[in-house]
This record gives C-alpha cells, sequence and structure tokens, in this order.
C-alpha cells in the first residue's frame, strides 16, 4: 500500500518540529515498542488463531499519548522496522530483499535512487553490528537505532529522492 | 515540494463544496423509485446489512440509520435515502453518503442514475481509497496449526491488493489485509476462551493492518503457509467491496466459532457481488478450506472466479528448500559452520565464489532466526552470537541477487474434502462376515492427500463407525477427537527436538471381539519420529489408554508405525501396539492402505488386530 499522508503531513511539518520524526519520540509517542506479536496463553508463545485480536492497535492505541507525530511515512516506516525487523536486518546485510525494497517504498524513494540509498544503510548498518553491545540490545532497540541512522539518510542526502523527506 | 505550498494545497482541498442539490429529486420520490423495483428486498440490499434468518447479524447500533433497521430492511432503505439528501457541512464525515458509501454506489445502479442523490465530498473516505489504491482483491489461507486447538482448521484474511507506481510489484507486503477476528481479552483463561468462543461471548469485527504484520506473525513465526487466492472481479465489484469495507470499519459481530467465524464472514462479504453463495448450508460449521475448494470451482460472469494463485512459504519451508538448492559442497559448508562457526575462516568457505558465500549466509541467515525463535535459552544466546558474526561477513562484500530454486506443492483447495461418509465389507474372525458404515465430519487422517496441511499428522473430529453383522448393528468406535503428529523435521541442520505426540478421545467397543463392551477412552502419548528418502516415516509414542468408565481397565503401551508414501495412488500405515494393563496385556496391529489420488473419493484395505481380526475393504466419499 502507497502510504500517502501529504494532507495531513503538510500541517504536521509546518507546525511541529522535524524532531519528531525520529526515533526517540516515535517509540516513546507512539508505543511502537509495544506491539506484541499476539497474546499469549497461560505463558505459550505468542500465537496467532482465527479466534483472535486486531492486530497492533490495541497495544499502540493505549500507549499513543502524542497523536499527531503517530502517522505519516516516518511512522509507518519506524513501526514496520520495529515489526519486521529480522528480516531487514538480514535484507540489509544482503543489500537486497522484500522487507528493504517495502521500506524505502513507505519512504517514498525512487527507485532508481535506492541503490544508492542502500549502499549508505549498509554502511550505517555495518556500523552499528560492529559495536559490542550490539548482541545486548533488544529487538526495538535495534529497531530504532536502525530506523534511527535510516531517518537521518533519507532526511539529510536523499532528501529529493525520497517524497516522505 | 516547499512546505507553504503543500499547505496550501491542504487548506484549499479541505474546503468543502457547496451542496450539489440533485434537481429532480426528492427524497420521497427516489423511495418511491426504489419501491416500484422492490430494492427493499433485493438480495444485494440484505447482503449489505448483512442479514440472516430476517435480522442482521451486526451488533453495532451506528450500522443502522433507522431504529429499525436492524430487523426491517425497508425502513432501512427509506431511512438510507433519505440521509443521502442531508445537508452539506464542513465536517461531513457523518454524512450518511460518507458513511455508507456502499450502499450509495449500489443505489445508483439500481436506480441506474448516477445523479439521483446530491453530490457530498467525503474526504475521509477518499483519503483512504487512495491511500489503499485497490486493484484487486485475494482471499488468503493460512494454513492450520496444531499448537492451538482454535488453529487446527486454518485461517482466512482478505487482502486489497495496490497498484502503485512504487511499489515492488511481486511483493504483497504493503498490501492492506483484513482480518476477522473476536475480541478476545489478553488474560482469558482456556475454559473461557473455548466457552464464549463457542457460545458467542465474543465480539469481533473487521480489522485491517498492512498483510506484512501477518506474514510476519504466520509465516515467520508460527511457520504456516499462506496461500493466495486472486480473485477475477470488476472494477466496479472492487470499488462496491472497498465501499462496503469502510461501512464495516469498527462495526460489531458475534463471534461463534463454528459458524460465525473467519469463514462465515469473508464468505459473505465476497457473496455481496456474487450470484450463488459461497458455503454450502447443510453443514453445522463453516471452515476455511471449505471456501477455497468452493471459490475454485466458481465462474463468475463466465470466467473463473479465481485468477491467481501464490504461496508464501513458512520461514522453515523456505530454509528446506535453500538447503537442496545448494550443491552438495555449499551443503558440507553449511552444516560444519553450524557445527562450529569457526568454519567460517577454513578455506573451505573461504575459496567459494561470492554467489556460493551469498547463498549459504542467506540460508544461515534464517536458520540461526528459527532458532532465536524455537531454540531453548542457551541456543538462542548462541544464535545470535552467530548472526552477528555473519552479518558482519556478509556486510564485507557487495550485494548480490540469489537465485533459488522453486518447489512447487499442492494448493490448499486440492486437498482432500474433509468430511467422510463410507461403506466397507469384510470378514472378522469373531462374527463372520461384517459392514461398516464410517461418517466423519472433519478433517483428515494420516492417508489423506496432502496438500497445505502439517505432513505426516493426523487430525480427524467425530469420526463415527458402525459396524453390522448377521442382523446386530453396534458403534465400533465414535472419535470425538484423535490427533497425531509426527513432527519431523526433515532438515538434518536442526538436531530432532521436536516430539511427536498424539490425543485422542473415543467411545469404542473394548476390542474387536465383542459388540457390547462400549467404554470411553483417552489416548495420550509423547515420542518421536524420523524419516527416510522423502517418504518413509517411522515413529515410536509411548501412550497411555485410560479408560473413564473403568479405571482397572487402562493401560500403557507403545504405539509403533511405519507410514510409506509409494505414489500418489498409494500410501499405507502399519503400526503395531503391544499394551499392558492392570488384568491384561494385548498386542493392536493395524495395516490402512489407501488408493487413488482424487479429492473425493478413495479405496482403502484395511486389516486389524485386537483379540480377533478383521480385514476390509472399504470405498469412501468425501465432500
Amino acid at each position: 500500500m502507497k502510504i500517502t499522508f501529504k494532507l495531513v503531513l503538510a500541517v504536521v511539518l509546518l507546525f511541529s518540529s522535524t524532531s519528531n520524526v525520529f526515533a526517540s519520540n516515535l517509540w516513546k509517542e507512539c508505543g511502537i515498542g509495544h506491539w506484541v506479536m499476539g497474546p499469549t496463553w497461560h505463558g505459550l508463545p505468542a500465537i496467532t488463531t482465527n479466534l483472535v485480536w486486531d492486530l497492533g492497535t490495541t497495544a499502540t492505541t493505549s500507549h499513543i499519548s502524542t497523536p499527531e507525530i503517530c502517522a505519516g511515512p516516518f511512522w509507518a516506516a519506524a513501526r514496520f522496522i520495529n515489526n519486521t525487523y529480522p528480516l531487514i536486518e538480514e535484507d540489509t546485510a544482503q543489500g537486497s530483499g522484500e522487507h528493504l525494497i517495502a521500506m524505502l517504498d513507505i519512504l517514498e524513494c525512487d527507485s532508481s535512487a535506492q541503490p544508492a540509498i542502500i549502499n549508505d544503510i549498509r554502511s550505517g548498518f555495518a556500523q552499528s553490528v560492529t559495536q559490542p553491545n550490539y548482541l545486548k540490545m533488544s529487538q526495538s532497540e535495534k529497531a530504532e537505532a536502525y530506523y534511527n541512522m535510516v531517518a537521518d539518510n533519507v532526511n539529510t542526502k536523499y532528501s529529493a529522492q525520497c517524497d516522505a523527506a | 515540494m516547499p512546505k507553504y505550498i503543500l499547505l496550501i494545497i491542504s487548506i484549499s482541498l479541505s474546503l468543502s463544496e457547496p451542496a450539489h442539490s440533485s434537481g429532480t429529486y426528492s427524497p420521497n420520490l427516489v423511495y418511491q423509485l426504489a419501491m416500484e423495483k422492490k430494492l427493499a428486498s433485493d438480495d444485494q440490499w440484505l447482503k449489505l446489512l448483512h442479514y440472516s434468518d430476517g435480522r442482521s447479524v451486526i451488533k453495532s447500533e451506528t450500522f443502522f440509520l433507522s431504529s429499525t433497521g436492524k430487523n426491517d430492511p425497508s425502513s432501512e432503505l427509506e431511512s438510507t435515502i433519505k440521509g443521502f439528501f442531508q445537508d452539506n457541512t464542513n465536517d461531513n464525515s457523518l454524512h450518511p453518503q460518507c458513511l455508507f458509501p456502499a450502499r450509495l454506489l449500489w443505489l445508483q445502479d439500481k436506480l441506474d442514475n448516477r445523479d439521483i442523490f446530491p453530490v457530498v465530498r467525503c474526504i475521509k473516505f477518499e483519503q483512504w481509497k487512495q491511500e489503499n489504491n485497490t486493484s484487486s482483491i485475494s482471499l488468503v489461507f493460512v494454513t492450520g496449526y496444531l499448537g492451538n486447538p482454535a488453529s487446527f482448521f486454518g485461517h482466512l484474511l482478505m487482502k486489497f491488493n495496490s497498484s502503485s507506481s512504487h511499489e515492488d510489484p511481486d511483493s504483497p507486503l504493503l498490501d492492506s489485509s483484513i482480518n476477522f477476528g473476536a475480541n478476545t481479552g489478553p488474560q482469558d483463561n482456556p475454559l473461557k476462551y473455548v466457552t464464549y468462543g463457542l457460545f458467542g461471548g465474543y465480539n469481533a469485527m473487521m480489522a485491517e493492518s498492512q498483510y506484512y504484520s501477518h506474514e510476519y506473525g504466520y509465516a515467520e513465526n508460527e511457520q504456516r503457509e499462506l496461500w493466495e487466492y486472486k480473485l477475477d472481479l470488476t472494477e466496479d465489484e472492487i470499488d462496491l467491496l472497498v465501499a462496503h469495507l469502510w461501512e464495516l470499519k469498527g462495526k460489531k459481530f458475534t463471534y461463534y466459532f463454528l459458524n460465525g467465524n473467519c469463514a462465515t464472514q469473508m464468505a459473505k462479504f465476497i457473496e455481496i457481488i456474487l450470484n450463488e453463495p459461497i458455503l454450502v448450508s447443510f453443514q453445522a460449521w463453516d471452515m476455511p478450506l471449505d471456501i477455497f475448494k468452493s471459490i475454485s470451482n466458481i465462474y463468475h460472469d463466465g470466467r473463473p472466479l479465481v485468477k491467481s494463485i501464490s504461496k508464501r512459504e513458512s520461514k522453515f519451508a523456505r530454509i528446506y528448500r535453500k538447503l537442496f538448492s545448494l550443491e552438495k559442497n555449499e551443503r558440507l559448508v553449511v552444516k560444519g559452520i553450524v557445527d562450529n562457526i569457526d568454519k567460517l575462516k577454513t578455506d573451505a568457505y573461504r575459496h567459494l565464489s561470492i554467489v556460493e558465500k551469498a547463498r549459504i549466509l542467506d540460508l544461515l541467515f534464517d536458520y540461526y532466526e528459527l532458532i532465536s525463535v524455537d531454540g531453548s535459552e542457551l541456543e538462542k544466546v548462541v544464535a545470535k552470537q552467530n548472526k552477528r558474526i555473519l552479518l558482519l561477513e556478509r556486510l564485507s562484500f557487495q550485494p548480490i541477487d540469489i537465485e533459488w530454486d522453486t518447489v512447487e506443492t499442492n494448493p490448499p483447495h486440492l486437498a482432500q474434502n474433509p468430511q467422510k461418509l463410507g461403506v466397507s465389507f469384510g470378514y472378522s474372525t469373531e462374527f463372520g462376515a461384517i459392514g461398516t458404515v464410517s461418517i466423519r465430519a472433519a478433517y483428515y487422517d494420516f492417508l489423506a492427500l496432502e496438500a497445505a496441511r502439517f505432513k505426516n499428522s493426523n487430525a480427524t473430529f467425530f469420526d463415527v463407525n458402525i459396524r453390522f453383522s448377521d442382523d446386530k448393528v453396534w458403534l465400533q468406535k465414535f472419535d470425538i477427537l484423535n490427533l497425531t503428529t509426527l513432527n519431523i523435521l526433515q532438515v538434518d541442520l536442526f538436531e530432532e527436538k521436536k516430539f511427536a505426540w498424539q490425543t485422542r478421545l473415543a467411545v469404542e467397543q473394548q476390542d474387536l471381539s465383542c459388540r457390547s463392551c462400549e467404554a470411553v477412552r483417552w489416548y495420550g502419548g509423547v515420542g518421536k519420529a524420523v524419516q527416510f528418502f522423502d517418504n518413509i516415516s517411522i515413529y515410536a509414542i509411548p501412550e497411555v489408554m485410560l479408560d473413564i468408565g473403568n479405571i482397572k481397565d487402562s493401560a500403557i503401551g507403545a504405539g509403533l508405525g511405519l507410514l510409506y508414501t509409494s505414489s500418489e495412488n498409494w500410501k499405507t500405515h502399519f503400526k503395531v501396539t503391544p499394551r499392558a494393563g492392570i488384568d491384561n496385556n494385548d498386542i493392536l496391529l493395524s495395516w490402512d492402505n489407501r488408493f487413488g489420488n482424487e479429492q473425493d473419493w478413495d479405496i482403502r484395505l484395511n486389516f486389524e488386530h485386537h483379540k480377533a481380526s478383521d480385514i476390509s475393504l472399504s470405498f469412501s466419499r468425501y465432500f
């Protein structure tokens, strides 16, 4: 789904700080880190069944405190990264893959620019993985760090190629 | 684009346009036209209102514009038409045309006049429609999950596929998906979960999310396959269904596990644009598989309703496929690295080409990610450490496109049909000539054709054998449920730590030598299974047999079995179970053979021994 929130984003960008698109705000304000895979049933790992829940909205709704920033392509990308991080991690290492491309599509990056963007993301990701504390980070923390690196690239070097910027 | 220009555009677009009078039409006139065409009793109108047995199944009062709309389609039609003539306001989000755009489209079509109602600008609906940009609709079958009884029969999603120039046309990840599920509480205990689910204690609704969340949950975490059946619908039909989905947002249904579930409601949703029902009415329950079997046979406007079928495999299936796509030397390197991550530094790996390295690492990423989810605590720690090492290795060389072999498997609609009616004739050493009538409500046994389900498993419910001989008729067995899964991983990278397990609750004759010695029994067991040559499975499942009516007749035993698939046309299951009880010991033998590869019938030859011996030849139809 091509996510175009131009009308809302127009007002949001004019009246709010661009730092709102960074992880510290999105994870904290939009409850992204609280997304759960599904219910647990007597301590069993999270399972999805056809008796069960409305994916994600219950968890995120209960943790929203600043609804205006919890919309738009950056929010959607943050959620996507957080919720599929292991696959984003693998695709980034490989330099290609469905989830990596989908992330760039959410950020509305031109397909012609994607190889260069991926290259820079790979460099940033390599620095992150090299850090000794990478193993100790939770999935949500890794996703936050990854998102910050991607958002920085999109907002600075590739703002002309990515409509979300 | 400069921000101030965006703001100007946003402000100008948000200004409401003045209401457009429809000129010669008034609410009463339009209602009169509708009544002349008998639209209040039109089948499609009743479907849009979700009527069943004279009333709507939707609980939310906000779905109805008339106070009696829940059970009076005529009054609902009248209120809808009158509501569509309400004045525009600055915020039309609560205008009936904006709340019920499908009804608007439907009335315009039935009255053959697009200008019959005043024009109302529905900004939120238009934005939502534009964001989804639906070009086609798919139904998605999620294969069953033996870890939760509510998921034995699989699940069903709808997918509203987007067309976008930005998007990878082959990837459905960002498509909109619709899930129908009960609003259970996160702390509900199993008793409440089951009772409420069966008897309507839960509300349910259509919930929209992006497809990647389902793909990740089902395929990556629960190792289930997702089969997508894309429907061949016209643009008008898609518009109507998209508009109706908008009408259903946030609307509550009552959830019934048997006949008010995802299969029920998704079928009713698609039936809005069909002239025939998808689900048959003679059975008391609705199963996802039934939908896919049905739609695969439906012709709509002279064309098959199903345009294409595609599969999204589970992570485990992906590992299996990649492993067996590798060359022998690559596979040896993979196994070496799994045994010892330091093998990454050996010549065996170093001397591989970049492509070979990329393939190996690609497979190992999936492998270690699966261990991170499924392994023991220690295994998870090691898996994360090893995955980091592999990530750094992969990041050290450039991106490469990798090709993998594909594996074709049968889609779910080709599975053997779930209900069974069979008759057999044979001979008993105790009773002489015997006949048996078999009736089964669901689902599949070890010998059934394998398609879109767990391999080497058995899941049957309400399975009855009524036997007759001379002039006597008796209940031979009634399996309330009989579940077995061998849990064979088939990928030698993984240690065989999964257990085979079984559970069975039955009313049955104590053995084959009597016909008036019914017992209620529960069986349970945990064991191990292995596979050879892709088509031979061997298992050993120690079991407990609890005779609920007479504990003294309980026993312990060990089921030792062999499953062999010779071809599509012959599969065999041999099982011997030595058993020891308080008062007696015995040995049970069974040997079942299935011949034929049709979904709707088969022939079986069966031999059994338990204090007496039976042999029989059966013919069964599956529905």
